[in-house]
């Protein structure tokens, strides 16, 4: 429908161990790739010509995602007829994901399914012959759509997403039975209550969010890193975890990267593994780097594996490893066990280790466990069962609670309660857009039903 | 059947509120126009609560001033009681209120349409609509006389085959003491049109001899008190000679219509009302009124089955609202009075269809009311109304080509609401007269847009009343701001005179001049609009600083730029919504469009599309139940042409 807006989304399934496809277009597609993009040759992609491919890395100021393949396809020669830019990230889902949020960060908006067909249709380029043919295969999509979204209001999270829009629609009557009908001697919720309602309604819709993260983790993997110094035992690691599963194992050729990923399976969770090159002393210039890299790796991981070695004292850069680290889930390796037990276990008293021996897979059991319990941490697995959450409902989830907190300061700071309704209406519009429901006679509804209105 | 000698380009059907505006734009854009009305008398009548505006009504009521619309000129001509309501919030969602006299007002109405060229006036009762050719030509009255005309606008109110309920007393009529209007209904029904019921009420009204104000709150008006026009603002008036005697014409006669003794002729640049102002009065039902309504509940026609129509949900019975808020043990009672030649009292929030007997007792059971004589018992009306997604957006009926309906007819309740369409379908029938293009007010620009296109989108199962909650953006549609949005419009169709568009621009001057000083002036490192964002700051605060300048600042203009200014964040917001929504709403689809043969679309959204037929794919998209898919296949299938 809102054709001006640029629009994004991951083009590629969301299968295991595939090369991911970014595509974004619309007017403002090479404009916000000149913003991520930093070509290996220079230059900017609104400057390049037409169908051509180019090297080099997507990010934000220091913060490099990774290496992609960029392509610009002007318009009127693109799929959808406008501007399209189309990133190919090698790095799976997970960097494909940080790059569309990336992307959506730059004020693009997320795909509806099937968007960038529609546009194809609705800009002519296909003809007038084929687009009644190709109706029905939207429209198809739309009722299937129609009956994914069916089957998902029947659960868990439409059921909460109603509970929350209910509660918002009730103290936006309050709001507007104080705007609407001031002389009525009505008697509705005072800003204090309000306040807490909204406080109360932002916990839940973050409470929600994370479930959304939690859904995420459960189709794309949570993203793990295995760091330590050369030779301390990285691979053996990965190889020993993966020795287990060799069945589901799909390993993604490292084309250009140093890095490998692997995806394996703990306990019906799948973790994507990351075995980053080996991490030595900095001051060496050919190692910065790998370094550089490391960090990188570590800026987007969800679970860090650090291997030491058991048998020797903790050396500067173990010590420096594990500060880079110390901000993130980390779960400690004590490799080398069978080569005898030396290392400064004070120092690490704080943090969750194993000590295991790649060479004899001692301990391998308890680190898989450890993983285990980690990840599932405060979670039950019915609660998995239920949920459904993707990008969209989480996107819809964070605008509305933006909404909810301006609510909120614009309470607080005394202004006049039509502004706080407009800010608690854009949040109800986004959850609208969740469960589907229309704002504006919900709310009159509800303040007929709450209130005694009219003399 | 015998030919009236004269054609005439539009005949209004009945003079209530949308009638009068109707005709009278209509005269004023040089039409020839015929009004007809059951009784001349009661043009303009009030029929219900003596008074104009309140939230989102008022913003309606200054948009048609804003046009050139006669309801608010003839509210501060006829007012006892000025008030801006909402004055403790934002600028955007206040609203003048005025209680006004109702004779005053109505004869002051009967007086501007008796002198307004090219409109005559006549008392007859309209029983059908003559068409050839898809196109209506003609009335016939029941006095066997046919009015042939180019086009037709039917604003007939409550009256059509109305029914008139005080307990289990059923009467013809379409107001307290008037008959209902019969044939009409039957004619629509030929014609094409669906009609169903509605069903409105009405409170007794006392002698106040025999009320004891003296126990009760009174109320008074604003001081100053705010006008409804914007002519009778502080700024329109300034750097300009006072107001010509011409503009106020209708205050000088109003003054000798009702003999008012005082001198209310404005000096100087302060608008003054010309009729006494007086107070209402504030009291509360009691257990007892509690009590004697759950004892006669069976007595009341609406929970006997007697009256079948919806009533509205916002204007309850009194014995509604304790059927559903059982727990609320009081009610507010407004006493407000008719007006200042007559004792009779408006019993504001006691609207009932209780038998008579029961009305005493609720009356009897109010404080300030023990011994208070009913004068006229309050009743409700069941009337036929044509569901107005039959319409365009121009208020033109789908079935029938140059015939308009406007106000109570549509399934709306309320004075403003009734004008408002009233104003839309004169213009443009008018337009049509002339054969120039249709105009469609949009929900970006105005309430009149919000109305109009809630009406012919949605439809209605009860009586619709306008509230600012279903303005998408309340925080543009202002009523300060109706001018700067609308009266360009009004010139450019000759409804606003060279006089007062001069004025209006003096006022657009001065609210520019005002922002940019505010822009490029420090106090302490900041600008003063930085300043007035701190929510404490008010434009007052920063006089010190202007004054030198810019001299005495008029408290409208203050109201608006300071509000311009406190909350451009917000309106930023919206007005990029309004963009988004201009778009689809420029997307027009073709008259004759078929639904039917897209597949592409749902079973549900092809008929409700082929129903409502929208002009645009933004009105399709407002339609309850069309989906963002549906829309997405009408563009492609447009886009295929």
């Amino acid at each position: 429908m809102q054709m001006d807006e640029t629009i994004a989304a991951i083009a590629t399934p969301l299968g295991m161990g595939s090369l991911s496809v970014v595509r974004m277009s619309g007017k403002m597609a090479l404009p916000v790739a000149d913003q991520v993009f930093r070509g290996h040759k220079g230059g900017k992609p609104s400057k390049y010509r037409t169908h051509t491919l180019h090297h080099g890395l997507v990010g934000e100021g220091r913060d490099v995602i990774e290496e992609v393949l960029l392509a610009v396809m002007r318009a009127p020669h693109s799929y959808t007829m406008e501007d399209v830019v189309e990133f190919s990230c090698h790095g799976g889902l997970v960097s494909a994901k940080r790059l569309l949020d990336l992307l959506l960060s730059k004020g693009v908006r997320l795909a509806h399914p099937g968007e960038f067909t529609r546009r194809a249709f609705l800009n002519g380029r296909i003809d007038l012959t084929q687009a009644e043919a190709v109706m029905d295969v939207i429209s198809a999509q739309t009722e299937g759509a129609h009956t994914a979204a069916v089957a998902q209001l029947q659960g868990h999270l439409y059921r909460k997403i109603e509970q929350v829009y209910e509660h918002l629609t009730n103290v936006l009557s309050h709001v507007e039975a104080h705007v609407d009908f001031p002389d009525e001697g009505l008697t509705p919720d005072t800003r204090e209550t309000v306040i807490s309602h909204l406080r109360d309604a932002i916990e839940f819709e973050q409470q929600l969010s994370r479930t959304a993260r939690d859904g995420h983790v459960l189709r794309e993997g949570v993203r793990t890193v295995i760091v330590g110094k050369p030779n301390v035992g990285k691979s053996s690691l990965l190889n020993a975890l993966l020795r287990h599963d060799r069945a589901i194992v799909s390993p993604i050729p490292g084309t250009t990267r140093d890095t490998i990923e692997e995806v394996l399976n703990i306990e019906g969770l799948p973790l994507r593994i990351v075995d980053t090159a080996g991490f030595r002393d900095a001051e060496d210039p050919v190692e910065r780097e790998g370094v550089l890299r490391t960090r990188a790796q570590l800026l987007g991981a969800e679970l860090v594996l650090l291997v030491l070695d058991s048998s020797k004292r903790l050396e500067k850069v173990d010590r420096d490893l594990l500060a880079l680290c110390k901000e993130k889930p980390l779960i400690v390796v004590l490799n080398k066990r069978d080569q005898g037990q030396i290392i400064d276990s004070q120092y690490l008293r704080d943090m969750t280790t194993v000590s295991a021996s790649m060479k004899n897979g001692e301990g391998l059991d308890r680190l898989r466990e450890t993983i285990s319990s980690h990840l599932w941490q405060g979670r039950s697995r019915e609660s998995f069962r239920e949920i459904f959450v993707n990008t969209r409902h989480h996107e819809a989830l964070q605008r509305s609670s933006k909404a909810l907190q301006q609510a909120m300061d614009a309470l607080k700071a005394g202004k006049s309660l039509e502004y706080v309704a407009a800010d608690l209406r854009q949040a109800l519009h986004s959850l609208g857009e969740v469960n589907g429901r229309s704002v504006t006679e919900d709310v009159l509804d509800r303040i007929f039903s709450n209130f005694c209105v009219g003399k | 059947m015998q030919a009236h000698p004269k054609k005439f380009d539009i005949i209004v059907v009945g003079a209530g509120h949308a009638g009068i505006e109707a005709a009278l734009v209509a005269a004023r854009m040089k039409c020839q126009a015929l009004l007809i009305t059951m009784d001349l008398d009661t043009i303009g009548k009030m029929s219900c609560n003596p008074a104009i505006g309140g939230l989102a009504k008022g913003h309606m009521v200054r948009e048609l001033d804003a046009l050139g619309g006669q309801m608010g000129l003839t509210t501060d001509m006829t007012g006892i009681q000025f008030r801006m309501l909402n004055r403790k919030k934002g600028p955007a969602v206040w609203a003048p209120r005025t209680q006004c006299d109702k004779k005053a007002y109505q004869f002051a109405m009967k007086a501007i349409c008796e002198r307004q060229s090219n409109l005559q006036l006549f008392q007859a009762q309209a029983v059908s609509l003559v068409v050839d050719g898809g196109k209506v030509v003609a009335v016939d009255t029941s006095l066997q006389v046919r009015f042939q005309t180019q086009t037709v606008i039917l604003t007939t109110g409550t009256f059509l085959s109305a029914v008139l309920h005080v307990g289990s007393n059923t009467t013809d009529g379409g107001r307290g003491g008037e008959p209902s209007a019969h044939g009409l209904s039957a004619s629509l029904r030929d014609l094409g049109f669906e009609l169903r019921r509605l069903k409105t009420g009405t409170p007794p009204r006392l002698n106040q001899k025999t009320i004891r104000f003296d126990e009760l709150q009174p109320q008074y008006g604003d001081t100053p008190p705010p006008p409804f026009s914007f002519i009778h603002e502080t700024s329109y008036a300034l750097n300009d000679a006072p107001l010509p005697d011409s503009t106020l014409g209708g205050t000088e006669s109003a003054r000798k219509l009702f003999h008012v003794e005082q001198s209310a002729v404005p000096t100087g640049n302060t608008w003054q009302p010309s009729l006494p102002q007086l107070p209402c009065h504030l009291t509360y039902t009691t257990d007892r009124t509690a009590k004697v309504i759950r004892d006669n509940l069976h007595r009341s026609p609406l929970y006997s089955g007697q009256i079948k129509g919806t009533g509205p949900r916002y204007c309850p019975s009194i014995e509604d609202k304790y059927v559903k808020f059982p727990d609320k043990a009081t009610h507010q009672i407004f006493l407000e009075p008719e007006g200042g030649q007559t004792e009779e009292i408006y019993v504001n929030g006691s609207s009932t269809s209780l038998p008579f007997d029961v009305q005493i007792e609720i009356i009897h059971s109010i404080r300030g009311l023990e011994e208070a004589e009913i004068i006229r018992p309050g009743y409700a009306v069941e009337y036929d109304f044509a569901p107005p997604t039959q319409l365009h957006p121009t208020l033109e009926t789908k079935p029938i080509q140059n015939l308009y309906f406007a106000g109570q007819l549509n399934g709306t309740t309320g004075y403003e609401e009734a004008a408002a369409q009233g104003f839309v379908a004169g213009l443009n029938a008018a337009l049509r007269v002339q054969e120039k293009p249709s105009i469609t007010f949009s929900r970006t620009q105005s309430y009149l847009g919000v109305l109009i296109d809630d009406l012919v989108t949605k439809g209605t199962d009860e009586p619709y009343r306008m509230f600012t909650s279903r303005a998408e953006f309340r925080l543009l549609l202002r009523q300060d701001n109706a001018d700067e949005r609308l009266t360009p419009l009004g010139k450019q169709w000759g409804l606003i005179d060279d006089d007062r568009f001069r004025r209006f621009e003096n006022k657009c001057r001065r609210i520019a001049e005002l922002t940019s000083f505010l822009q490029t002036h420090r106090h302490q490192g900041q600008t003063l609009d930085q300043w007035l964002r701190h929510p404490e700051i008010q434009v007052e605060s920063l006089l010190p600083h202007i004054l030198p300048t810019l001299g005495p600042i008029p408290d409208d203009i203050r109201a608006t730029v300071e509000m311009n200014i406190k909350y451009e964040a917000y309106v930023k917001r919206d007005l990029l919504h309004v963009e988004r929504m201009k778009k689809l709403d420029d997307q027009i689809i073709p008259a004759q469009f078929d639904y039917q043969s897209l597949r592409a679309l749902r079973r549900e959204s092809r008929d409700k599309l082929h129903a409502i037929r929208p002009h645009t794919i933004g009105q399709a998209s407002r339609i309850s139940g069309v989906t963002p898919a549906d829309v997405a296949v009408l563009l492609v299938a447009l886009k295929r042409g």
